[in-house]
Parts: structure tokens; C-alpha cells; sequence
């Protein structure tokens, strides 16, 4: 599977008062795509902290102390507040805990849910533009380049090449034209189609209201839909004399809402609906042309369309395509793909051996020469950023942050000489107060904090590892790369212009947007959603303002939803509504999804993967089925025990204590004092992670060979031993 | 727990708590026994929480009376205002008819009943009368008997005073001032809810979410009361915390043989907690029954989708969970008769009309 995002390392503290409080300490996960990986913790486990790092969001006193968090070939921890201001909410959106603090109160419901829609379409449009044009053009370059320098015949496996740049030139220009074309045609038609798709639900329901003598819910129905015929007509939608019908029926159904309240009989309004849901019902069935290739038809064949049935006329029109252009144009691309391939792989051999040259002074005994190191790295990255393959749609993450990365981890360890120093200073100088104050026969009310001092040969091993990572890296790619399949990248790069060009035509409008809204607000489940659009967040309940900040969230259709505790304040029903509705737009969108919670119950439902954080570090990873069935960490058992299901009579087993304070973390593992299976060892060093099974790891010593075997404890086991009858029932 | 005592302490009747056109609690009755848990659930907004802020007369109630321990502490007076209307109007109608009517012994029977009418509008002016009475002069003694533990630990302590403070107002407001005696009562508090002595002069802020809870339930503690309302006292709280307040609160019950009315939802904690279970939904109680019973046998449509809906920690039971949705206009024809609250079983009481009481009862069997 994909990975959307990668953890690595992640060390985050924060500057307090009373000293440096470590909040998340080493943590490591991978995000795969259309995945839901949960958090699960206590409050104060750092798991609120671990999202929030993600979105760039932490608070000031914050302090990064190391790790990386990788996403579309970024490292977020890495790039400016520019950069981030188009990732955070478009890309990675969050749902925050507390829907009050999240929205603005001073705003109708309605802008704060298009405001984002309406900003974030036309940053996206021109973002997309230049997606498109940018990569066009280099495609450009390359396929001129290949010609140029006579590769072409033995690239394309073309007997005689006859083609010359300038025709090159001309079709990327052609496929730029008509895939435009496409996108027009493919949104006239969509925007008609789609209207069907809501009329038919619409029409169900208003039925069912006049069935149930509802009229006033009939009535905002029937406005709805007459606003919904409006645009139903289209050529390969509703057409023909389907269009004057349906005009007709409308016509007619804006009297039964615009006239007065006397009338009794619906009848001749039922009759109505009726028939304009047979014509949505045929137009729905309807085969839809393919547009992509009418697209090109329209544009260069300087003849109308063949009359014939759909599925003909796409038949048609495929072979006019591949026949003009297409298939020797995917020739093409594949020649500039493989051409640009082997071309970036001699400048990656090139570029590896300079950053090996480098080793040696990153890795050099004592403190680093300053001059020297910036140098080396200056080199390294220059050669590295020459050698990354921009035609690879695929981005190749660990190569395009190896200069932030680097840049950072060196940053680091020059910054960190004279903040140790001054750190040192500080603390001599309290400590110096601290035994005058002793001196004098006194004891102090405070304590002398502990000077907060950076490990230089920690900062110097990353940058180190920084390096060393990358090279593995680039051997591992060298050596695979014969593997590469051009074929399907061909097809991934059409999909990718097609995409853009798209995207880069999608003009949101405020009605779009309103419309947007709207139903965005009826599937996360708010009804009236036309008169709750211009209300006030205060004249909301807490449940129904938190479905506001999820609909606000999904708006911007983003690739990574955080979910932070979406749920906690809501009650049942409506959790299992929202928790329906994430389930489903992950489904639908192939989201990935972090969720986090404290409630087990409720993860069982959305996780793929379920991570148990204690202390800010993950104590036991693995899929759901792994820690629900087969728990191993001690602190997994405590939460499960500690709450109750439906079948428990016993006694609650409470985990006894609070959290330990992170501004002095233990030696050992965070958890022993709490721990009633704790061991010697747990209060000496703190376990690694042991694999369990391929999925499976937890941070305990209770795994390690030379440990005494301990049974989970009992009500676990009685609930699991019930869990699994159940499921030999179904 | 078997609780098999039968003594009602509070009995809620006919209540109602309207704001405005919102009808927020819409016609309750139930009873709660001495020495259990009456749990009470639903949906946010659907009035659990106002009707237990009326019953401890947070709010003065529309209609309809409160009892504890047989004495009426709350009471509101709109069921009879609206039937002196009605009296009146029909008032009005026999006497129109008395005009147009020329046979003597019809008219007769007329004057009666317009007789009889006033007679009731009498009566019904004096139960104003009397509420009004009750609702002014109720005792204030009996009523510092029921307190409230409230949901959200941090905004309900005041983070300028300190935990004594918090915790000895209610004695202090109720007139002792022996500073001694108070602050012994409030280190055995203190203790009984596991806390320690040394807590006392500290600020709420100081403390975790469970340990501020606790603060919370020393609080209504102190006041040796006989009934505890607890509106969501464990849902603001992590898990590992929430375990450790219900266990507390078992003990409390136990030791000192207290009266809970739970309100929250989460039912799992509920089914685990409460003896007796009532559903709200819109204001409504739609459904009444003991804990078991009514998770075996949930009758209304509401119910049964509030079950279904309860997430349960069971990967594979869970990612087949089919979630039973309610939808009012869809389940319920009340065209040709409207609903009451009507007992199916020995204990079990359902919202239904009679035609669904048909229904429901063959599908106890």
C-alpha cells in the first residue's frame, strides 16, 4: 500500500516554567493510504501533541527536538508557514475536540463552512495550472532532448524515427487544447448529472412527507427540487422532449409552494413528482459518453459527431483517438519517461558518491569544523537536487527532504553550542543561589531545574543517519532500477494531467459552494439545512456544532483527516452517526485517517491499526483484531479492564495513580509504578519493542524470553473468550 | 445489586419544562426507589438533564408536581391554568346552547353541568393555589437532602476558591459556623473520596479531571443527602478515570446507602451502574424498564436504536454492527390515537398507543 505519511523519530518537549515537560518521546508510525490508524491514550499521553505536529499547529514553547514527518515528499517539521498554508486544511485537515473553540462565533454557519470552499478552490486552481503546465513542459524538454541527442529510435523501439521536435512540440500543444475541451464537456455534463443524483433522494422524501402529512417538510423539499430541474438538461442526460416534460412539471410545482398554505390536496402534486422521477429515473441509467476522447473529436475532426448510441459512438471515438494521436503520443511519453530516467540515473550514481565523500566530515571525532561541514553539505545537496527525477509522478520522498533534513539536523548542532552554553549559565546560577540559600541554614521552597542541555553527539549522529539513510536509499533505487514499469507511470502521467486539468478549470462559485454546504450539513446529519445555514454556531447543541466542524473539516475534501477526540462529547447515536459518516467518506474518498480517543469502544469500529500511547511513547502497535483479541502490553490490559461493557457485573478495575510528570521521566518504563505486573527490570530500562507478530509490536519486558510467563488478567480474558463466541454465533 | 426495597423517595409526576414554544421535558412521570440507581438516558437536547435540574428546582417546573419523600418540593400549575380554559370555553358553549334550547328538563341538565364546570374551576383554582404554595414554601431542609454532582469538573468548581471552600459552602450557606466542625466534616470527605487532608488548601487547577470529579462528589456529599443527582458525572473523563469515579460512587452508595439518579450516554456505564433505566427522547420518557430487562427486551423503536448503536470493543463484532435507525413520522402512526405511557410487563413501561401495546406485547412473548 501506498504510504501517505511517515512518523520518524518524533521528539517534541515543551519549555515550561518548571522545567522542559517531554511530551512525545521517539515515536514511529506509517500512514498508508485510505487507512485508519487510532491513537489511543490517557489525556496527557501526547497524543493530541503528535497531531497537532502534523498540521504545524503546536503551541509556542514547543520545541522540536528531533524526527521527521514525511508527506507528499515534504518533511512538515521542515517547511515554511507558506508551504504549510497550502497542505493544512486542503491537504491534511483535523477535527478538533472541542467544537465551541472551533468555530468562530461571530459568523454565520453558512460562510464558515464556504469560506474555506470558495479561498482554498481558487488557490487549488492555480495550483493545478501550474501542476499541469509546469510538468507539460518538462515533458516537453525531455522528449525534444531525447530526439535531439539521437535516443529516440532505441528508446521507443520504432524502426525509423520520423518525427522531429517541432511535431513533438505540436502534439503536447494539441493535448494541452483538447484536454481542456475535455474538462469543459465533462463538467456541463456533470453538473446536470449530479443534479438528477440529488433529485431522485429528494423526491423520495418529499413523497414520503405528503404521505405523512408533513407539508411543511414537503414544501422546502419541492423548492429544493425545482431548483434542482433547473439544470437537469443536458445532451446525454435528460434531452429531447424529456426537457420541455420536465420544465413543464416544475412550472407546475412551483405553485404548490409559492401559493398559499389553503391548498389541501396533494394529490395533483404527488402526480407530478411521479413523473418527473420516471424521467430522472431513465436520464440516471443513461450511459454516459466518454468525454476525454469526444474531447479531442470535437477539436481536430472538423466534422460533427456521428449519430449512434453511446456506447458505439465511445467505441468510435477510442479508435479515432488512438488512430490520430493517442497511442503514438503514449509512445512519446514513455521515450521522455525512460530518456529522463536514465538520464537521472547517471546523475543519481554521481551524486551518491559525492554525499559518500561526505561521511567522514559529518561523522568526524570532536566538535564539527563549521566551515567544512556547511561546505560538504552545500555540495551534497546540490548534487542531490540535480539528480531527482521530476517527471516521476510518484515523488521519491526521501530524496526530495534530503536538504531540509540535512539542513536542519546541521542547523541544529551549530545552534545548539551556544544554547548549551547559555543553558549551562543559567543553571550555575541558580544552583550558585540555591547553596547560598542552603548555606545560610535555610531551606528553599524551589527546586534547581535541570540545566536543559542539548546532547551534541545525539544532534551529530542525525545528521549522520540523515546521510546515512539516504545513500541505502539510493543503492537500494540504483540496484532496482531495471524494475521501473514505464508502461503503467505512462498511464499514471495522462491520469495525472487529466487530474489537474480538471481540477485547474473547477471554478468554485458562492452557490456552488452554497450547495456545497448544504449537503455537506444534511449528510453529517443537520436537518433544515437550508435554514440552519444562516444561523449562528450559539444557536447550535454541542453535538450539533461538532457535526458543523466535521463538515467544515471534509469541505476542503483533504488526503489525511486528523480526528481528535471527534466524538468524546457526543452521545451515542450521534457518535455512531459520525463515526458512520467518517467511515463512509473514507471509504468513498480513500482517506486517510488518524483518529484518536481515549474511548477503546469506539475504536474497535473505525481502526484499521491502533497504536496505545502512555508517556509519549507508543507501547503497543497493531491492527485491531491483534490488540483486541491479543493484547501483550500491561498498560492495553488496564484500559480494557477499566471499562465497562454491557455483560460486566464484577467490580471496576481502576488503573490506580496518575501519569508520571514528564518534566523528570522515569529511568525505566513509564508505566511500572501504575503496573501491578511490573518487574525488577521495569524500573531500570525501558523495554524496546518486541515483535509479536508481523503487525503486531509492544514495549514491554513481559516479551522478552528470559520473563516470567503472566496471564492477561482475567476480565480481559473472560471478555475476549465472550468475543469470540460471539462471533462463532454469526 | 438486588434492591427489593420498594419505598419511593422521589416521585416525579406528570412533569413538564417548557422554554417557551421548546418543550423540553414533555409530560415525565417515573419513581425512584430508596437505595437504587435510576438511570436515565438519551440523546443531548433530549431534557435528561433539565428534568433533573428541576427536580432539584433549578428551574420552576411548566406543569406537574415533584415528590420527595412524600412531600411536594416542586410544582407547576399550567395542566391546571390549561383546564380552566377548557372549562371555560365549554362554559361558554353550554351557555350559548341554553339560550337556543326551549325544552325545560334539557335545560336543566344544561345549569347542572355548568354548575358542575364551575365547581371544577374552583377546585382547579385552588390546586393553583396550592402549588404555588408548595412551590414557594417548600422546605428548605428536605431539599438540601437531594444534591447534584455536576458533568463538566472544571467549569463546575470555582477556580478562585480553594477545596475546602468549595466543599464546605453548602454548610456554610446552611448556617453552621463552627470552623472547626467544618473543616473535620470536610477531611473526612476529603477521605472518603480518596482524597487527602493536605488537598484542602489547594486550588482546583492543582488537581486532575478524576480527582476534580471527586472534589465534585465530595462536595455533594458532605451535605448527608439522601438522593444524588449525577448528570454525566464520568463522561468529561478519560477511562482509566471514569473507572475510578464509578467505582467510587458504588462505595459511597453502599456505605451510605444513597440514592442515585444517573444521568449520562454512555450505556454501557449506565447498564453497568443503574438498577432501573428510563429512555428520553425528545422530552419524552418513551421507555421504562430494570436494567437487564430492558436490554434484553427493548420494546420502542427508540430504545432499540439506542442499543444498537452502543460501540463495543470487538473489531468483528463491530465492523458488522448493523445500526437500527429511528425515525418517528416512520415508526409511529398516532393519526387515530395518540400515545401514553402504558406497562407492558410487571416493571416495564412502554410510550405506545394501543394498537403498538398489541404489537409490543407479542413481541415479549
Amino acid at each position: 500500500m501506498e504510504k501517505k505519511l511517515e512518523v520518524k523519530n518524533l521528539r517534541i518537549s515543551f519549555k515550561t516554567a518548571n522545567g522542559k515537560v517531554q511530551a512525545v518521546r521517539n515515536i514511529n508510525f506509517d500512514l498508508h493510504k485510505g487507512e485508519t490508524l487510532a491513537i489511543v491514550g490517557e489525556s496527557g499521553s501526547g497524543k493530541s501533541v503528535t497531531s497537532k505536529s502534523i498540521l504545524g499547529i503546536l503551541a509556542g514553547n514547543a520545541i522540536i527536538e528531533s524526527g521527521e514527518i514525511i508527506y507528499d515528499g515534504k518533511d512538515l517539521l521542515k517547511i515554511t508557514e507558506d508551504d504549510f498554508y497550502r497542505i493544512r486544511g486542503d491537504k491534511i485537515a483535523m477535527i478538533f475536540q472541542d467544537p465551541m473553540s472551533s468555530l468562530n462565533p461571530i459568523m454565520r454557519i453558512g460562510k464558515q463552512l464556504t469560506e474555506a470552499m470558495i479561498l482554498k478552490g481558487k488557490a487549488r486552481q492555480r495550483a493545478s495550472k501550474l501542476a499541469f503546465n509546469s510538468t507539460l513542459d518538462l515533458l516537453k524538454k525531455r522528449m525534444v532532448e531525447a530526439i535531439a541527442e539521437g535516443k529516440y529510435t532505441a528508446l521507443s523501439g520504432v524502426a525509423v524515427n520520423t518525427k522531429t521536435a517541432a511535431e513533438l512540440e505540436q502534439m503536447c500543444k494539441d493535448f494541452d487544447t483538447f484536454e481542456f475541451k475535455h474538462t469543459e464537456l465533462q463538467r456541463a455534463y456533470n453538473d446536470a448529472y449530479q443534479s438528477v443524483v440529488e433529485a431522485l433522494p429528494l423526491i423520495d422524501d418529499a413523497l414520503f412527507h405528503i404521505e405523512k402529512n408533513a407539508f411543511a417538510d414537503s414544501k422546502d423539499d419541492v423548492k429544493e427540487i425545482v431548483d434542482l430541474l433547473k439544470k437537469v438538461a443536458h445532451e446525454y442526460v435528460v434531452s429531447g422532449d424529456d426537457v420541455l416534460e420536465i420544465k413543464s412539471i416544475s412550472g407546475m410545482l412551483v405553485s404548490t409552494y409559492k401559493k398559499d398554505d389553503k391548498i389541501k390536496d396533494y394529490s395533483n402534486t404527488v402526480e407530478l413528482l411521479n413523473r418527473a422521477k420516471a424521467i430522472l429515473a431513465k436520464a440516471e441509467a443513461k450511459d454516459a459518453p466518454d468525454f476525454f476522447r469526444m474531447g479531442y473529436y470535437l477539436k481536430f475532426a472538423n466534422q460533427p459527431l456521428p449519430e449512434m448510441p453511446v456506447k458505439e459512438l465511445n467505441e468510435y471515438l477510442l479508435k479515432y483517438l488512438d488512430d490520430h494521436f493517442m497511442l503514438s503520443f503514449l509512445n512519446d511519453i514513455e521515450v521522455a519517461l525512460r530518456y529522463s530516467a536514465i538520464a537521472c540515473d547517471k546523475e543519481k550514481r554521481e551524486a551518491l558518491e559525492v554525499v559518500r565523500a561526505t561521511l567522514p566530515v559529518f561523522g568526524a571525532e570532536g566538535i564539527l569544523d563549521k566551515t567544512a561541514v556547511y561546505n560538504a553539505a552545500k555540495e551534497a545537496i546540490k548534487e542531490v537536487e540535480e539528480s531527482i527525477d521530476r517527471l516521476e509522478i510518484h515523488k521519491d520522498s526521501i530524496a526530495y527532504t534530503f536538504k531540509t533534513s540535512l539542513m536542519y539536523a546541521i542547523d541544529n548542532y551549530f545552534e545548539a553550542i551556544p544554547k548549551n552554553k547559555a543553558a549551562q549559565k543559567a543553571h550555575d546560577k541558580q544552583q550558585a543561589k540555591y547553596d547560598k540559600i542552603v548555606a545560610r541554614g535555610k531551606t528553599p521552597e524551589w527546586k534547581v531545574i535541570p540545566a536543559a542541555l542539548i546532547d551534541l553527539e545525539d544532534a551529530k549522529k542525525d545528521i549522520v543517519s540523515v546521510v546515512e539513510r539516504f545513500i541505502a536509499h539510493y543503492e537500494n533505487r540504483l540496484a532496482r532500477a531495471n524494475e521501473r514499469d514505464f508502461a503503467k507511470e505512462t498511464i499514471d502521467l495522462i491520469d495525472f494531467f487529466k487530474l489537474n486539468a480538471s481540477e485547474s478549470v473547477y471554478k468554485v462559485t458562492q452557490s456552488m459552494a452554497k450547495r456545497k454546504a448544504i449537503k455537506l450539513m444534511e449528510e453529517v446529519g443537520i436537518s433544515e439545512p437550508a435554514k440552519r445555514f444562516r444561523q449562528y454556531p450559539f444557536e447550535f447543541s454541542g453535538g450539533m456544532r461538532q457535526r458543523i466542524v466535521i463538515a467544515v473539516a471534509l469541505a476542503a475534501n483533504p488526503d489525511i483527516l486528523i480526528c481528535d477526540e471527534p466524538t468524546t462529547a457526543l452521545d451515542v447515536t450521534i457518535q455512531a452517526q459520525i463515526l458512520e459518516l467518517i467511515n463512509k467518506i473514507k471509504e468513498e474518498r480513500q482517506l486517510s485517517i488518524i483518529f484518536i480517543t481515549h474511548d477503546l469502544g469506539v475504536v474497535a469500529n473505525m481502526a484499521d491499526r491502533i497504536a496505545v500511547m502512555y508517556a509519549g511513547k507508543i507501547v503497543e502497535c497493531g491492527t485491531a483484531e491483534d490488540i483486541f483479541y491479543a493484547p501483550a502490553h500491561p498498560y492495553t490490559w488496564a484500559l480494557l479492564s477499566s471499562m465497562p461493557d454491557l455483560d460486566t457485573t464484577d467490580r471496576l478495575e481502576a488503573i490506580p495513580g496518575t501519569p508520571p510528570n514528564m518534566i523528570y521521566p522515569p529511568v525505566g518504563d513509564a508505566f511500572a509504578d501504575r503496573n501491578k505486573y511490573a518487574l525488577e527490570i521495569d524500573f531500570e530500562a525501558q523495554p524496546p519493542m518486541f515483535k509479536i507478530s508481523d503487525t503486531h509490536e509492544a514495549a514491554t519486558w513481559l516479551l522478552h524470553p528470559d520473563a516470567p510467563k503472566i496471564d492477561i488478567p482475567k476480565t480481559v480474558a473472560d471478555r475476549i473468550a465472550r468475543m469470540k463466541n460471539r462471533g462463532g454465533e454469526q | 445489586m438486588e434492591n427489593n426495597n420498594k419505598e419511593v423517595l422521589l416521585k416525579v409526576d406528570h412533569l413538564c419544562q417548557y422554554f417557551g414554544f421548546n418543550k423540553a421535558v414533555d409530560d415525565v412521570s417515573f419513581e425512584v426507589h430508596k437505595g437504587e440507581v435510576f438511570g436515565l438516558v438519551g440523546e443531548s437536547g433530549c431534557g435528561k438533564t433539565t428534568t433533573g435540574r428541576t427536580i432539584i428546582r433549578l428551574y420552576n417546573p411548566t406543569s406537574g408536581s415533584v415528590y420527595f419523600k412524600g412531600q411536594r418540593v416542586a410544582a407547576g400549575t399550567m395542566s391546571y391554568k390549561k383546564a380552566i380554559g377548557e372549562a371555560e370555553a365549554s362554559i361558554k358553549a353550554l351557555k350559548k346552547e341554553l339560550k337556543g334550547a326551549d325544552d325545560g328538563q334539557r335545560k336543566d341538565e344544561i345549569l347542572k353541568e355548568i354548575e358542575a364546570k364551575k365547581e371544577f374551576i374552583k377546585e382547579q383554582k385552588h390546586e393553583i393555589k396550592s402549588a404555588l404554595h408548595d412551590q414557594k414554601h417548600c422546605d428548605k431542609d428536605l431539599i438540601t437532602k437531594i444534591q447534584m454532582i455536576f458533568q463538566d469538573p472544571i467549569a463546575s468548581l470555582d477556580p478562585r476558591m480553594t477545596v475546602r471552600d468549595i466543599i464546605a459552602e453548602g454548610l456554610v450557606i446552611n448556617g453552621m459556623k463552627d470552623k472547626k466542625e467544618i473543616d473535620e466534616k470536610v477531611y473526612k470527605m476529603l477521605e472518603l473520596v480518596g482524597l487527602v487532608k493536605e488537598h484542602a488548601s489547594r486550588y482546583p487547577h492543582e488537581f486532575s479531571g478524576g480527582q476534580k470529579q471527586r472534589i465534585g462528589v465530595a462536595r455533594a456529599v458532605i451535605m448527608e443527602p439522601e438522593l444524588i443527582i449525577a448528570d454525566e458525572p464520568v463522561s468529561a473523563l478519560d477511562v482509566s478515570i471514569q473507572a475510578q469515579v464509578i467505582n467510587l460512587l458504588n462505595d459511597l452508595r453502599e456505605e451510605l446507602g444513597l440514592t442515585l439518579l444517573f444521568i449520562a450516554h454512555d450505556l454501557s456505564v449506565v447498564k453497568y451502574f443503574s438498577d432501573r433505566i428510563g429512555v428520553m427522547y425528545y422530552g419524552k420518557l418513551v421507555e421504562l424498564a430494570d436494567a437487564d430487562e430492558l436490554f434484553k427486551n427493548p420494546l420502542h423503536p427508540y430504545t432499540k436504536s439506542l442499543l444498537s448503536a452502543i460501540p463495543l470493543p470487538d473489531p468483528a463484532y463491530e465492523k458488522q454492527r448493523q445500526r437500527i435507525v429511528y425515525n418517528p413520522l416512520a415508526s409511529h402512526d398516532y393519526s387515530q390515537e395518540g400515545p401514553t405511557l402504558k406497562e407492558i410487563k410487571p416493571g416495564h413501561f412502554v410510550y405506545c398507543n394501543s394498537a403498538e401495546f398489541e404489537q409490543y406485547s407479542k413481541e415479549l412473548k
